[in-house]
């Protein structure tokens, strides 16, 4: 991801929500920092600084966010193929359902077992 | 001929037709595939996690609350932490989710979840063989290892291939939902190859089911994990692998995006619009990113095309980035720069006062900023605009200024720390100022007290910026609130020590401090002390000359007139002056009227200078540029005395003329300190023009003069705003000055240099490309005639996009960086081979 990117959208970077708290975006950059050291991803720990300096300062966001679009309309394909890298959303009903059975029925709540 | 043109239109008829039906084809196929992802809606809406007869109630206790509630305490926390583990893990935050589940001992009936959330943080993160390793130990009967099979085995790369029959039943009843027409559909969208990594030994896989095998059911290994399936698992793990691995969504948008266009100019037309629709009804709760990013494609390519009907659909079926959901900033950009003024006005009040007054979907500083910025960027827009509007279109300049100054106290109420809107604040405040130079002080004083108020402001927001507290200093020390402007001067001393001039800022405390002294008697006999003590400061960059008329008038004050004449004397005596001459007089006045000299008193030093008014004319270039050497001093510590306003451009305009008349020596002239001195003090007016026209001298503007204090005196001359003309012609100058800066010796120079610079450079990022005079004049006129002048085609080679010049910060901005750059350019080059 390039700077730009990673300012334009620091939030997905850290991943966050964007209504994050500033106290959220340093324990978050904590942990990332943690997991991700300058000497075991160098690349990887410079995006998450430049997005934690982005993310600290809204002003930084806000002028980002309020440039106008760029000169070129962006092509389907390559947003598609952009979006391969982002995983889908897994729901923990989904998650839990992966464990149901056929003979299902109401948990019996008398005993240990249903 | 008339058959042959029959035949063709023919022809012509038929090619349309196959084409239209070629196109509904194709639109028939894609909706065909919508309906795929409909299916998978439908059945991941139907994926609920139901205990079965004799499930482990601890087990159930994690999605069902009534066994929740039949557990003890201990466990109930254990389960908590469970589900909390679960939504972390979701939202891929591994380390989070293990942390959540730590507690939960090995001897509890929970342990199992423990393992299952250490390797689904291996799965999710496309780790197969360690999430393999760590579920091996789950128990296959229960929950979290009946997850973990189906998870496993929706990775098989024959997963497609398997039937219930090949596989072991454990299954106490079949009433499994039908499955094959759904997944014949799917299928035939499947590309051929699967997205999963091959293993090896599934390539070696024998294709009956060995009865050896029948009992090994270890994750470890591709028939071990078939040996766990059943329906309900089979059918678990094919889901899945449609939602999750072969990203059915990716390639329908795949297949989606290549719907044909109604028209070959379009960027986005009604069809794909429909089936973007459709698609984001059937994948946002799965893929929210995927049709997020797909939405925003829309819109911008609706916003890159030209029909406004198409983007007002767009905007109204898509929904933006959570800064934006309601595409209003985005109408704003569209309608800019359009007639469309109502539009633009309606979506960016849409934007700033109901969107981003309310939204919760961003964090409350960036909503803050958002508006600060806004807000901020829309008055700079209307400054510009009003700038480069010619006077004779100004009927609604009030109206105007209203609106900026509205937007500008709001940007700054919102957010205060912006530092940009503070700057546009304050510098669109001295551009009114400087317009009305001419006007009375009953239209000035509002604005400078205005002015006071903003800086004040930006001061208590930002601690750390010099540029509100110097500005004060110089405000408060003119109107004598000395005691107001000493925490500013202390902080100011502190923080900047490299500036000579901001050094100096004691000093001129202790000296306006004096003067107030002399207001009463009863103070005098503290002056002499306090003299001495401005003498001992006094900055070694200002001639001390004035000194000794202060003595002079402080013994005029206490009315020792003995020791004044005495002391005037002695002045002439050691300067080699002449009594009286225009130097002399002034200082004199000066000093005495800053010193509270009486009126009576006053009278004749006033008369003198009265005198030497009226005979301007007759007084020798020697005398004049002698008294703008000391007007430059006091112009540089900013203690102009009362009466100078009266007479000080009188002198000024005298200078001028003879400079002007000393053009052919003006080589011979310039090295003389006293006539350097008075350019500088001439620059600070600029050169007093008339009509608005430049005054600066001609012969001054060779390009062959390298002295970077002539350099200084040509920037200062240039009228403050942004959009000033002179801005295009510093170049040469500016450059000198930047070189000057690490050679000049002079403290005061090299400090106020140094701000010269930054401020120009400052002038020129936000500068727009702009014509002026009679080109401007005549593009002005014609585009409120309703045409451009590109219209007019006076030029055919010239048919560049100059209307579509997009005026918003940014690009003004960069557009001024590269014409800094162009001027350096040309300066580097003039420099290097002098334009003679």
């Amino acid at each position: 991801m390039s700077d730009s990117n990673v300012i334009a959208d620091p939030h997905r970077v850290l991943g966050l929500p964007q209504n994050a708290s500033a106290e959220e975006i340093r324990v978050r950059y904590l942990e990332l920092v943690k997991e991700f050291p300058p000497e075991r991803d160098a690349d990887r720990f410079r995006e998450i600084r430049a997005a934690y300096e982005a993310a600290k300062d809204p002003l930084v966001i806000a002028r980002v966010l309020l440039r106008p679009p760029d000169d070129d309309p962006p092509e389907w394909s390559s947003v598609i193929q952009e979006q391969k890298k982002h995983a889908p959303n897994l729901s923990v009903d989904f998650l839990l359902s992966l464990g149901n059975r056929d003979d299902v029925r109401q948990p019996n709540t008398s005993g240990k077992t249903l | 001929m008339a058959k042959n043109k029959q035949q063709k239109a023919r022809a012509q008829q038929a090619r349309k037709q196959r084409r239209n039906e070629k196109q509904k084809k194709k639109q028939q196929q894609a909706s065909k595939r919508v309906s795929v992802g409909v299916r998978i809606k439908e059945r991941l809406a139907k994926q609920v996690p139901e205990a079965w007869a004799g499930e482990n109630l601890s087990d159930a206790a994690v999605f069902d609350e009534a066994a929740f509630q039949t557990l003890e305490a201990d466990l109930q926390s254990q389960v908590t932490n469970i589900r909390e583990s679960l939504q972390l893990v979701c939202k891929l935050k591994g380390s989070d989710a293990a942390a959540r589940v730590a507690g939960i001992p090995r001897s509890s009936p929970l342990s199992e979840w423990r393992l299952l959330v250490r390797g689904l943080t291996s799965w999710l993160e496309n780790d197969f063989s360690a999430a393999k390793e760590i579920w091996n130990r789950l128990d296959p009967q229960r929950r979290p290892g009946r997850i973990a099979t189906a998870m496993i085995a929706a990775a098989l790369p024959d997963l497609e291939d398997l039937t219930l029959a090949g596989v072991r039943s454990n299954s106490v009843q079949s009433n499994s939902v039908a499955f094959s027409a759904d997944q014949a559909t799917v299928e035939s969208a499947r590309p051929a190859e699967s997205a999963l990594p091959a293993e090896s030994e599934a390539a070696a896989e024998p294709e009956s089911v060995d009865a050896s095998l029948l009992t090994d059911t270890s994750l470890l290994t591709n028939a071990g994990v078939k040996n766990r399936l059943d329906t309900s698992l089979l059918q678990s793990a094919r889901l899945l692998r449609r939602v999750r691995i072969d990203r059915v969504a990716i390639r329908m948008a795949l297949t989606g995006a290549t719907i044909p266009e109604e028209d070959s100019d379009l960027l986005i037309g009604p069809a794909k619009m429909k089936w973007l629709r459709s698609f984001s009804n059937d994948f946002e709760s799965t893929e929210p990113q995927l049709v997020s990013a797909l939405h925003r494609t829309a819109l911008l390519r609706a916003f890159h095309q030209s029909y406004t009907d198409l983007f007002s659909a767009a905007t109204g079926f898509f929904k933006g980035p959570d800064h934006d959901r309601q595409n209003e900033l985005l109408s704003f950009f569209y309608y800019n720069g359009s007639d469309e003024r109502s539009e633009q006005s309606r979506h960016f009040l849409n934007y700033v006062d109901m969107y981003l007054k309310s939204t919760q979907r961003i964090s409350e500083p960036l909503r803050q900023a958002l508006i600060s910025e806004c807000c901020h960027m829309r008055a700079a827009q209307l400054i510009s605009e009003e700038s480069e509007r010619p006077f004779y279109m100004r009927f609604d300049e009030g109206q105007n200024d209203r609106e900026i100054e509205r937007l500008l106290r709001k940007s700054i109420a919102a957010f205060p720390d912006n530092r940009k809107a503070f700057q546009t604040y304050t510098e669109w405040l001295k551009e009114k100022l400087d317009d009305s130079d001419a006007k009375a002080a009953a239209e000035r004083e509002p604005l400078i007290e205005n002015l006071a108020g903003v800086m004040k402001k930006w001061s208590e927001s930002r601690p750390d910026d010099v540029e509100p507290r110097l500005w004060l200093v110089e405000y408060l020390l003119e109107n004598g609130e000395l005691e107001q402007a000493q925490p500013f001067i202390e902080w100011l001393r502190v923080a900047r020590q490299d500036d000579a001039k901001i050094r100096a800022l004691p000093w001129k405390w202790q000296l306006l401090n004096t003067m107030q002294l002399c207001r009463r008697k009863s103070s005098l006999e503290q002056v002499p002390e306090k003299l001495q003590c401005i003498e001992s400061e006094w900055p070694a960059w200002l001639s001390k000359d004035w000194l000794a008329y202060l003595h002079a008038a402080f013994q005029l004050r206490s009315g020792n007139t003995t020791e004044y004449e005495q002391q005037r004397t002695m002045i002439c005596e050691q300067k080699k002056r002449v009594r009286d001459c225009p130097r002399d007089a002034c200082m004199m006045l000066a000093a005495a009227q800053e010193m509270s000299v009486s009126p009576a008193d006053l009278k004749p030093l006033r008369a003198v200078v009265d005198t030497a008014v009226r005979n301007v004319k007759k007084i020798s270039t020697e005398d004049l540029l002698d008294l703008g050497e000391f007007y430059w001093d006091l112009h540089r510590i900013q203690v102009i005395y009362p009466a100078y306003r009266m007479h000080g451009s009188k002198f000024g305009r005298e200078l001028k003329s003879r400079v002007n008349s000393v053009a052919k020596k003006i080589r011979e002239w310039l090295p003389r300190p006293a006539f350097r001195h008075s350019l500088l003090w001439a620059s600070e007016y600029r050169f007093w023009p008339e009509n608005n026209d430049s005054a600066f001298p001609k012969c001054l503007e060779l390009p062959s003069f390298t002295d970077p204090l002539i350099a200084a005196v040509r920037i200062n001359s240039i009228p403050e705003g942004r959009n000033s003309k002179g801005l295009s012609e510093i170049s040469r100058p500016l450059t000198l000055l930047r070189n000057a800066l690490e050679t000049e010796l002079d403290p005061y120079y090299r400090s106020w240099f140094a701000s010269l610079v930054e401020k120009t450079d400052q002038r020129l990022a936000a500068m727009p490309e702009k014509m002026f005079g009679f080109g401007r004049m005549v593009a002005e006129m014609a585009k409120s005639m309703g045409f451009s002048l590109d219209d007019l085609d006076f030029d055919d080679d010239d048919d560049d996009d100059d209307d579509e010049v997009c005026n918003c910060p940014s690009c003004v901005a960069e557009r001024a960086e590269e014409a800094r750059q162009r001027l350096e350019q040309n300066v580097a080059e003039d420099i290097i081979e002098p334009r003679f």
